[in-house]
């Protein structure tokens, strides 16, 4: 796999592992949730680790740790599941989390947009993604009409702003 | 009526260049059936038992005269001459041709309409009294609201991909004709105590395999909190409601199972950390959505049109229409019209491009080029002077489309059940039909009076039956088409869902089996009283003895 970032397919340089002897060794770790609650003081003291959540994990989990976490990885066990965008919101916005959130799990080109808007900002990808695809189809919508992760200003204020800053001039 | 501004016109444009691409990308192989399938869905576009169908968006019932015309075209030149109009509001094709619907979303588009999240797992068309702005029972207009929602639910990042499909309905009148009980959301406009508008909250009703009432949720939601709170809904919904079974998956099951109470203290929470953010509606947009739904210029008429009552007290037939199918404006000397698409022996919902055209020229001339689609399935001029419903009449007449059965057991809410589905298990249409044709006279039909008959092709409703005065659900039995009965559901303010009332019919012998029902009613009747009100005296017993016999 490889991980589609900033309008650029790269390299994955993080390792997905299932126990604290491979977490620890050097490198970007991906680890399981439960690993990362039973062994998080152990953990804390590397820096380049991230945690897999499953798509119907409570986020309180890990109020005190977002600030502490590389990154974080929301699962797709299908294209249709669409519970981690409400988590991707919730960790960006409730949670203020600002590392990456990368999307895992057989979601398809047409949705970029909405991961992007949700906060996602890394999806694993096949090798031969075609990322222009991908990229006509995050740009493809010249509006949006409801607030979401990202800083895209809703209909109903931008409208309100052209008539102000055009009344304004 | 609420007409687009560039941002609006540039998301419908990029949309169907968006569903160009996707059909392209099928046909080529890019995208495989399975990929295709949800994204084809959020266009509307469906795979039925003999061809692709393509539902259209009507938002909340509301057509101008050139949208309408628009419609007729298109099942003119990419269709069979004729569309059927849903329990939804909306509209649907039946026969296009996959190369082509991009084609027909690009001539939709110039008529600022499209087929965006008319099916898949999101939220749906927002539905609404078909008499908004005309009924004289009204608080407010609901489709300021409803335009409200459709823009924020259009292209929800959050909830695209929800557990199942999701239908909110609004209405700003004391009768509910938008049946809101019996959906994942229902709204109703009230008033606050200090006179301004805001909402009641209502959630979890919805029909089915498991058909139940909605439960309030809210007694008064400030107009400025209205996509904040919706928003808190949804979320509570998508992380929690059950994805393990389809049938499982709306919300009133979550709402059942964890109770209407935890389900609201859920949903405040999560209202209590957005409701001052960016959802909250600037007053600015409310008021330049209001002004989009400013009353039509309404002539200073006399209350009662002279005229009209003779041509009344002259015409047996057009009394009749008038009767019921003409219903009390809110403005003096107007009247709504509604348009019956339930001719005796018809299909329920069915419209030819003529009648389409025909009815188009009609609101031009007589109803401010304003149409509606009413969730029953016919058509509503809703702003007709009365002196001018003589005319309108004559008119109607010369489409078929003077049907005087509003409200009446003619006025049959039915799915396209086996004759179009792929998930029937028996056909709708032609009981539908029979039963029309055996209630045809139209004496008989007018003494019966009021009393809804909905079927459904099967378990999962879409014909409404569980909420029909009569309800009749078509289901297959070792290969034969049976039809269970159920008696006493309502759709309105008091709603309520039918009881089965014992053993099915076979097709043969469910006609006569609502004509003994019928006639059972006629029979037991008190003076003025409707036949849902003869049930709730009597209970199903009278009707069970007749049908099958004292045991």
């Amino acid at each position: 796999m490889a991980l589609l970032k900033n309008g650029r397919l790269i390299q994955d340089r993080w390792t997905t592992v299932e126990n604290l002897t491979d977490a620890l060794k050097p490198g970007g770790v991906l680890v399981p949730l439960e690993l990362w609650l039973a062994e998080r003081d152990t953990l804390r003291g590397k820096s380049a680790v991230g945690v897999i959540l499953p798509n119907d994990a409570d986020l309180d989990l890990l109020a005190e740790d977002y600030d502490r976490i590389a990154a974080i990885v929301l699962t797709f066990p299908s294209m249709v599941d669409g519970r981690a965008f409400s988590q991707a919101r919730l960790i960006r916005e409730r949670f203020g989390f600002d590392g990456e959130i990368r999307a895992r799990g057989p979601v398809i080109a047409d949705q970029y947009l909405y991961l992007l808007r949700c906060g996602v900002d890394a999806v694993e990808v096949p090798e031969d993604t075609n990322v222009e695809s991908w990229l006509r189809n995050a740009r493809r919508f010249s509006a949006v009409y409801q607030p979401a992760a990202d800083d895209r200003i809703p209909a109903y204020r931008r409208r309100h702003l052209v008539a102000a800053s055009a009344i304004a001039s | 009526m609420y007409v687009y501004d560039e941002l609006d016109r540039g998301l419908v444009n990029e949309r169907v260049e968006e569903f160009r691409d996707q059909v392209n990308r099928r046909i080529s192989g890019e995208l495989t059936e399975e990929q295709f399938r949800p994204l084809r869905l959020m266009n509307g576009l469906y795979l039925q038992l003999h061809a692709y169908m393509l539902r259209v968006a009507v938002p909340y019932g509301v057509l101008s005269s050139t949208q309408m015309r628009k419609l007729a075209r298109i099942a003119r030149v990419y269709d069979r001459g004729y569309g059927h109009f849903t329990t939804r509001q909306n509209i649907q094709f039946n026969w296009p041709k996959l190369e082509e619907t991009p084609d027909i979303l690009a001539e939709l588009a110039e008529v600022e309409m499209h087929a965006i999240q008319t099916s898949g797992n999101c939220i749906r068309n927002t539905t609404a009294d078909q008499f908004a702005g005309a009924a004289a029972d009204e608080l407010e207009d609901p489709r300021i609201w409803c335009e409200i929602i459709r823009q924020w639910s259009t292209f929800h990042p959050e909830f695209t991909f929800l557990p199942r499909k999701f239908k909110i309905a609004v209405t700003g009148a004391v009768s509910d004709r938008a049946a809101i009980k019996v959906h994942d959301i229902g709204i109703v406009l009230v008033q606050g105590t200090d006179g301004e508008v805001g909402f009641e909250i209502w959630a979890g009703g919805g029909l089915g395999r498991t058909p139940m009432i909605a439960k309030k949720i809210r007694d008064f939601l400030p107009a400025t909190d209205l996509l904040s709170y919706l928003e808190a809904m949804l979320r509570v919904y998508n992380r929690f409601g059950r994805r393990d079974n389809k049938y499982k998956a709306r919300i009133k099951i979550l709402v059942h199972e964890i109770g209407a109470d935890a389900y609201r203290d859920a949903v405040e929470a999560e209202w209590a950390d957005i409701r001052d953010g960016a959802l909250a509606l600037p007053e600015q947009e409310i008021s330049r959505i209001r002004e989009a739904f400013t009353p039509p210029a309404f002539e200073a008429l006399e209350t009662a049109s002279t005229a009209f009552e003779a041509r009344k007290f002259e015409d047996r037939g057009f009394a009749r229409w008038v009767a019921s199918n003409v219903r009390r404006h809110k403005v003096p000397g107007y009247a709504i019209a509604n348009i019956s698409l339930k001719p005796a022996g018809g299909i329920p919902g069915d419209a030819t491009a003529e009648q389409m055209d025909a009815v188009a020229d009609y609101a031009d001339r007589w109803s401010f080029g304003e149409l509606r689609v009413a969730h029953e399935q016919n058509l509503v001029l809703p702003h007709v002077r009365q002196e001018d419903l003589y005319d309108l009449w004559l008119a109607l007449g010369s489409v078929e489309l003077d049907a005087p059965n509003i409200g009446t057991l003619g006025d049959i809410i039915a799915c396209p059940g086996m004759d179009y589905c792929s998930l029937a298990t028996a056909r709708s249409i032609p009981v539908a039909q029979q039963i029309s044709e055996r209630f045809a006279d139209l004496e008989r039909l007018h003494d019966i009076g009021s009393v809804s008959l909905n079927i459904s092709g099967c378990i999962n409703a879409c014909g409404h039956h569980h909420v029909g005065n009569i309800g009749i659900l078509g289901v297959d039995k070792k290969g034969e088409e049976f039809y269970q009965v159920t008696l006493g559901g309502q759709a309105d303010e008091n709603a309520a869902i039918g009881k089965i009332i014992g053993p099915g019919f076979a097709s043969d012998a469910i006609v006569d089996a609502i004509e003994t029902i019928i006639e059972t009613y006629l029979s037991v009747r008190q003076d003025g009283e409707t036949f849902i009100g003869t049930l709730n005296r009597l209970g199903q017993t009278p009707f069970k003895e007749a049908l099958y016999g004292t045991a």
